[in-house]
């Protein structure tokens, strides 16, 4: 069926360009079918449930056919789409918590409870730094106890803040994004405005776009949600095709262990609002969309106000519209691709590359897709110049890293760091070794794809791929102390299922590879290693995104690591 | 730009925008490829097609990866080997490899690339997702040989764009489903079985599954609407045509087919095909030699030669058609010749003959893809030109393409978009009129083309003076707003034209042409035709519509539309060595009045069935029942071929050879499959042996109707008729279908008509008023208008899709739609029986209660079902210009059966009560 001038998809492609010739009302903007999530998130807020009804509604509405509402709404994990038979409390399973009692928690549970409560697993609610975390509809309790949690149902515990703790400056912290935090009040603008907020921006506004992304080069910033990409590299692509062009902030943050991008917008909402200005300025972006993660309720909601509070104050104009999209659940969600798909209203899954987003974006547009920490760091740059910024970190990784501490550490919380800060510095002097009672055994440094590292490797450096021999990533900056609390293997299967469990199911490798992970590190010990080596090696050969490329590196790296305890 | 580069060192060619996988199989190199549908955009789901490239890190999904210049591409390597048979055998878990061993065909693709890398599943335990749907008549969903690679959803939802399916879930929760988990059969799934066709496990499988082995597939053309789609008849050891696969080098279907195109070839093979030839002795049809049965017709209409018609098929060849008329005409020396379309598109042909001197449609399907605003008149596109409707949800899903839908129904477009003009019935003339005046109102005509390629614009401009659009509200009831928006889209489209297309809400009426004549004086005054994207399109319903008309099976019509101007008719003359009839013969309307009169004698029907196509049923009976002699030559034993006096069993699409044009002008290959069965013979076949008696009788040496084979037929075809004359089934069969005109061999055909001038040289405004609605309206005793359709799963009368057990399964009765309002009204429940009335007759059938009619309308379709025939109720009354009966209004009443309540002395015929004579 295929042939040199015969393949017939050619056609197609020349057509597309024929196509393009011919015209379209369609050219790159943004398409009813992009309020797909948002309106199905508003079903679900109204009746606890995405009913049928209101599928078929949302469909009609915006045009969409039935079965791919149905297809995108079951893409996500939060969106329910049968409704609650009995009241609920959640208990978090996620790594940081049962390393600190979730477990015994979730047994000790049901007993505590008045009769008629269910109580739920949840992987991850992202405020690993007070775990073990229960929910009781939509309140958190940190540190949470059976009394505690069924204080909270009872109501007693009812209207306390939401906040989640603000850790205390530590000596071997440099603080350049968290300055802010915890000496403002997040839903006003003048203390902001009185200790520096928007200053970056104001002198953004009198430089030329291309003057902000040559500070920016000479900075040396790179991305900060992992992957380490240089921001000015990103901007440059995009300014290499004709506008409409757009810029998407990664506020996703869907991965465990991980909650420092909730932190800073919930702690200084106006840092962030000021990064975008400034970046979607430097890309010159038509309209701005911050996707933030579906839990992180008060962060979206913060940052509304601020946009607001900027906006009232006369601080937006010559600014792009900025608008704040919601996701539904789903780590595969931070994939950046995967954003672009949600907020076009398609299922969350990851898109083939290339095109790569520079090229053909949203709407098939140029789009920029920068973390929230990549962008906070943009005013002190437009401020201080380039150079200023690579006086810390080091000469590849100029400037600072927010990491995230949790499990059995004795202070947990979210620090920043200069890159380059040895592992065994911010296991001790910030982390303040383990809590008291128990001994540290490994670092899971990276999330859930991330590698476990032993005390040997804790006098690395905080740098991507330097964190021991075989190139460990910090990631996103997530590290999760372990202690006897869970062996290595329990570690490993843990992870391995959650990947299992968060796999989107597009392709094969990872769909069904991550299964078969969990079922081989059950089974041992026969030819299980043989078939776990061809296992890791096709997942992280052929799957379509990171998710299943990296599901592997946790087992691999315990292998390396702790070879006799799997 | 060509880029040139090695694939396990051997140098490959490729075009620029090919991938590497292009390059892996140009380079005769083997990756499976499941999820990798060769007509599609990559998926990237099965990532079994992984390559190497020099001075790359890792592997490259070679589907989705660009091929680029001089690149060094490896489909084999150790790391590669290991990773290709690790994510098999992770497939090959997925599946029940019982059920994907039993699957062939396309369905074998896994099966093939398992057994070629030697995986037999043992590495990894079976864990497939167990879920059987057999809600399908056509096709069975088995998931447990689902591997979710996805191209049964691009189908769906990009070629044909119909969205019944989609992925749901995540992770291993993920699969293949419509919405809501819901059966597929109470989904919006047309059962088009676009997905089966891609299935490349076996996951979806046509019915009966397992199939049989096919041993050969034959090319050829649906012989169900008039869109053409190209069709493989798949053919099985015992010379049965197991199933039908699409053809995507088709240029009309491009791969598309519709339910009937690729589920309802069954009836070829059905038991009630006729056999062998029937003679009428003693009051019953009994079986006859063909030299009796062609002896007697030969005998019966010389003797009868002065009051002779005939009845051509729309559903027969090029060939058979033009062997027919010309026996009509060279040999029974009568113009007494009609076929379907005087029951279709009459009023169209008759306007636009007028107006710009062609009846054919003037674009090409493409040109729908690639217009700016389509606006579909009365035509419920969907249900009965299935694949071009595909092609129209793909421009406005991919494109953004305006639509503008009118129609009294809710159809399926409507979904489509916020420009619905709903017109009461019969008020089309105040409707397309008022939409004109806002046209030049707003100064959106076309200057330069009035100027240059029109007449009579003043005249027609100052005629609607009377259709203001806020005067027309109140006539047509479709607010002035949004007639001037749908005028403006049309007029101005977003970008590139506008494409016109009309279907049977336009022409049956008794306004038809005049219905029809303001349609084309919307296009005359935008100068909407001729150019890429726009024209305008009188879809046609019939697979041979448009070549029934071209070969000449029209009263006034000789071969390629000539008229009987005298230069005209010496030619034919000339050409065909006999005397022609001077004088228009008798349309197929008028034949059946004259033959209800008494004075007409002798009817020769070719593959028609007006038992159940003309309107007031019990009035055409009673003039098939006057005739002293009726032949007719059929496939099946119909209504109208059970009163004849001679039947002559004849051949259907897929037992002979011949040519089919479509809609856009495209002239196609029908080619014999099987046999035809016991004594059937291919209609010009039988034709031909009636004309040579008929001439010995009439002591004619020389017939004219030696031809070997249909070949022949065309290339004379060819030889009288110039738009033709670079057509030959020689170079059909070298090039695929060619759209006339083609008057040279080495012409490419024509796509688009009219560019610069039309047939009659300029276009003629033809001003028109709006009149009454209809000729029976609405009363207390008749509060109802009736409406008459089709359905998708039927097509027309019904007699081949009733012969299919899944049409016939998935649209077993006649059901008339009716208001939610109406129905609560009259007490009637979904799906109650009821009784709908007219003047003329009864009409049995099951109430559908929806709100895709308005209120005070109902709607049924024509097709015969359980001796229900909505054509007993319909009204004889005819547009004076075209003789289209009024199929679109009558005034009819709903009841429960027994309580129908009649007026005194009242006589009500009901339905197909007639005993065989």
């Amino acid at each position: 069926m295929h042939g040199l001038s015969g393949t017939r998809w050619e056609a197609l492609l020349s057509e597309d360009g024929a196509a393009a010739a011919r015209g379209s009302a369609l050219d790159a903007a943004p398409r009813a079918r992009s309020q797909l999530l948002p309106r199905l998130l508003d079903a679900q807020e109204r009746d606890g449930f995405v009913s049928e009804a209101s599928l078929a509604a949302i469909a009609r509405d915006l045009h969409v056919p039935e079965s791919e509402a149905f297809g995108v709404a079951t893409s996500y994990s939060e969106l329910r789409m049968t409704p609650r038979t009995a009241p609920h409390v959640s208990i978090c399973t996620g790594l940081s918590c049962l390393l600190n009692g979730a477990r015994a928690l979730a047994d000790a549970l049901p007993s505590a409870l008045p009769s008629g409560w269910q109580v739920e697993e949840e992987p991850c609610r992202f405020r690993c730094d007070a775990a073990p975390i229960a929910m009781v509809g939509q309140r958190y309790v940190s540190r949470a106890t059976a009394d505690g949690v069924a204080a909270a149902v009872a109501g007693a515990d009812d209207g306390g803040p939401d906040e989640r703790p603000t850790a205390e400056e530590r000596p071997g912290e440099t603080r350049r994004l968290l300055g802010r935090c915890g000496r403002i009040d997040p839903d006003e603008i003048d203390g902001a405005l009185a200790l520096g907020a928007y200053d970056g921006w104001q002198r953004a506004r009198s430089l030329a776009p291309t003057a902000i992304v040559a500070i920016v080069e000479a900075s040396g910033l790179r991305g900060r949600g992992g992957a380490y990409f240089p921001a000015a590299t990103k901007w440059r692509g995009v300014h290499a095709h004709p506008a409409p062009r757009y810029l998407v902030v990664n506020a996703e943050e869907g991965e465990p262990g991980v909650f420092k991008d909730r932190y800073l917008i919930e702690g200084d909402p106006h840092l962030v609002v000021e990064g975008i200005l400034i970046a979607a300025r430097a890309v010159e972006a038509a309209r701005v969309y911050v996707y933030v993660n579906g839990e992180a309720r008060l962060a979206a909601e913060r940052l509304r106000v601020a946009i607001a509070r900027a906006d009232a104050r006369g601080l937006l104009t010559g600014a792009p519209p900025i608008e704040v999209r919601r996701g539904a659940g789903g780590y595969v969600c931070g994939e950046e691709s995967v954003i672009l798909s949600s907020i076009e209203g398609e299922r969350a899954v990851p898109r083939l590359r290339p095109p790569f987003p520079v090229d053909a974006g949203l709407f098939g547009r140029p789009t920029v897709i920068n973390n929230v920490e990549t962008l906070c760091n943009l005013p002190q740059i437009v401020i201080g110049g380039g150079e200023a910024f690579r006086a810390t970190g080091t000469a590849e990784h100029p400037g600072t890293k927010l990491v995230c501490l949790s499990g059995a550490f004795a202070r947990p919380g979210v620090y920043e760091v200069p890159f380059g800060t040895p592992l065994r510095r911010i296991v001790g002097e910030i982390g303040g070794g383990a809590a008291p009672g128990r001994t540290l055994r490994a670092l899971l440094c990276g999330g859930p794809s991330g590698s476990l590292l032993p005390p040997s490797c804790w006098d690395a450096p905080l740098v991507p791929n330097g964190l021991d021999d075989a190139g460990a990533s910090p990631g996103a900056g997530g590290i999760v102390a372990i202690d006897e609390m869970m062996s290595i293997r329990e570690v490993v299967r843990h992870l391995a299922a959650y990947n299992a469990a968060e796999s989107c199911g597009k392709c094969t490798p990872c769909r069904e590879g991550t299964v078969r992970m969990v079922a081989l590190l059950d089974e041992r010990p026969g030819d299980a290693r043989a078939r776990m080596d061809d296992l890791t090696e096709a997942m992280g050969a052929a799957s379509l995104c990171g998710l299943g490329q990296m599901a592997p590196l946790p087992y691999l790296s315990a292998r390396r690591h702790f070879g006799n305890e799997l | 730009m060509v880029i040139s580069l090695s694939v396990d060192g051997v140098a490959v060619e490729v075009r620029d925008g090919a991938t590497l996988l292009d390059a892996v199989l140009a380079a005769g190199a083997h990756v499976p490829h499941l999820c990798k549908d060769p007509d599609q955009r990559p998926i990237g789901a099965c990532r079994t097609c992984m390559v190497e490239v020099d001075g790359q890190r890792g592997l490259r999904a070679s589907c989705h990866t660009p091929a680029f210049e001089g690149a060094g591409v490896r489909t084999r390597g150790d790391a590669l080997d290991r990773v290709r048979r690790t994510v098999l055998e992770l497939t090959a878990g997925m599946v029940d490899g019982h059920v994907v061993s039993a699957r062939g065909g396309v369905s074998a693709e896994l099966r093939g690339a398992l057994a070629r890398y030697g995986i037999d599943g043992a590495r990894y335990a079976a864990l497939p997702r167990r879920h059987l749907d057999d809600s399908n008549p056509f096709y069975l969903r088995d998931l447990s040989a689902c591997i979710l690679c996805g191209r049964c959803v691009t189908a769906c939802q990009d070629v044909q764009h119909i969205g019944a399916i989609a992925i749901a879930g995540r992770g291993r929760e993920g699969r293949i489903a419509a919405a809501m988990d819901r059966p597929i059969s109470e989904s919006i799934c047309t059962s088009c079985g676009q997905c089966v066709s891609v299935c490349p496990t076996g996951a979806l499988t046509p019915k009966p599954a397992p199939l049989p082995e096919i041993v050969r597939e034959v090319e050829s053309t649906c012989p169900y609407c008039g869109v053409g789609c190209g069709v493989r008849l798949q053919i099985d050891a015992d010379e049965h045509i197991a199933a039908v696969a699409d053809e995507p080098a088709n240029l009309s279907s491009q791969g598309m087919l519709c339910v009937k195109g690729r589920f309802g070839t069954s009836f070829v093979h059905h038991p009630d095909r006729l056999t062998q030839p029937l003679i009428r002795r003693d009051g019953e049809l009994r079986p006859a030699t063909w030299d009796e049965a062609l002896d007697l017709v030969a005998a019966k209409v010389v003797e009868h030669r002065k009051s002779f018609a005939a009845l051509a098929s729309a559903k027969c060849t090029n060939e058979d058609n033009y062997v027919f008329q010309k026996f009509v005409r060279a040999v029974m020396g009568t113009n007494n010749i009609d076929h379907c379309s005087r029951l279709c598109h009459g009023p169209s042909v008759t306007a636009m003959m007028l107006q710009i001197g062609s009846g054919a449609t003037s674009n090409s399907y493409q040109d729908y893809e690639d217009a700016g605003c389509l606006m579909v008149v009365g035509s419920d596109t969907s249900s009965n030109h299935p694949v071009i409707a595909s092609r129209l949800r793909r421009a406005i899903d991919t494109r953004g393409t305006k639509l503008v839908v009118v129609n009294p129904m809710r159809i399926d477009l409507c979904d489509y978009t916020d420009m619905w003009l709903r017109p009461h019935p019969g008020t089309d003339v105040a409707l397309f009129n008022s939409m004109a005046r806002a046209i030049v109102d707003e100064g959106l005509e076309d200057g330069a083309f009035i100027e240059a390629r029109t007449d009579g614009y003043d005249a027609w401009r100052a005629s609607l003076a009377a259709y203001a659009p806020e005067e027309a509200e109140r006539t047509t009831g479709v607010p002035a707003e949004l007639v001037r928006r749908a005028a403006r889209a049309y007029a101005r489209p977003p970008f590139s034209g506008s494409c016109l297309l009309w279907g049977m809400g336009v022409t049956q009426h008794t306004s038809g042409t005049d219905n029809a004549h303001a349609l084309v004086n919307l296009m005359l005054a935008t100068g909407q035709v001729g150019r890429r994207g726009s024209g305008i399109s009188p879809l046609r319903g019939q697979n041979n519509v448009q070549g029934c008309g071209d070969a000449g099976c029209l009263p006034n019509t000789l071969p390629g539309m000539q008229g009987l101007e005298p230069e005209v008719v010496r030619a034919f003359e000339a050409a065909w060595g006999a005397e022609l009839p001077a004088a228009a013969g008798l349309t197929s309307t008028e034949m059946i009045e004259l033959a209800a009169e008494g004075k007409l004698d002798v009817m020769y029907i070719v593959g028609e069935n007006p038992l159940l196509g003309e309107p007031f049923l019990a009035h055409a009976e009673e003039g098939i029942e006057r005739l002293k002699f009726l032949a007719v030559q059929e496939i099946f034993m119909t209504e109208t071929a059970q009163r004849a006096h001679v039947v002559l069993p004849s051949a259907t699409f897929a037992e002979k050879e011949g040519t089919f044009t479509n809609s856009e002008r495209r002239v196609q290959r029908v080619r014999q499959a099987v046999s035809p069965p016991g004594q059937a013979r291919a209609d010009w076949a039988i034709v031909c042996e009636v004309a040579n008696r008929v001439a010995r009788l009439l002591g004619r040496e020389q017939a004219g109707f030696s031809f070997d084979n249909p070949a022949a037929i065309f290339d004379e075809m060819a030889s009288v008729w110039p738009a033709v004359a670079g057509i030959s089934h020689a170079r059909l069969d070298r090039e695929g279908g060619i759209q006339w005109p083609c008057p040279t061999a080495d012409h490419p055909g024509t796509g688009q008509l009219f560019g610069d001038t039309f047939p009659s040289g300029c276009g003629r405004f033809v001003a028109v008023t709006q009149g009454p609605p209809a000729a029976e309206l609405p009363s207390r005793r008749f509060p109802f208008i009736l409406s008459t359709g089709r359905v998708l799963y039927h097509w027309h009368g019904g007699t081949m899709t009733r012969r299919v057990k899944g049409l016939l399964a998935r649209s077993p009765v006649v059901r008339v739609a009716i208001h939610p309002e109406d129905a609560a009204e009259q007490d009637v429940a979904n799906g109650e029986r009821v009784v709908v009335s007219s003047r003329r007759g009864e009409l049995p059938c099951e109430a559908l209660v929806t709100e895709a009619v308005p209120r005070g309308e109902l709607f049924v379709p024509f097709v015969k079902l359980a001796e229900s025939a909505a054509n007993f109720l319909t009204n004889a009354v005819y547009d004076p210009k075209s003789k289209i009966p009024e199929y679109k209004v009558c005034a009819v009443r709903i009841d429960k059966p027994g309580a129908v309540r009649r007026g005194r002395g009242e006589r009500v015929r009901t339905p197909f009560k007639t005993r065989p004579r």
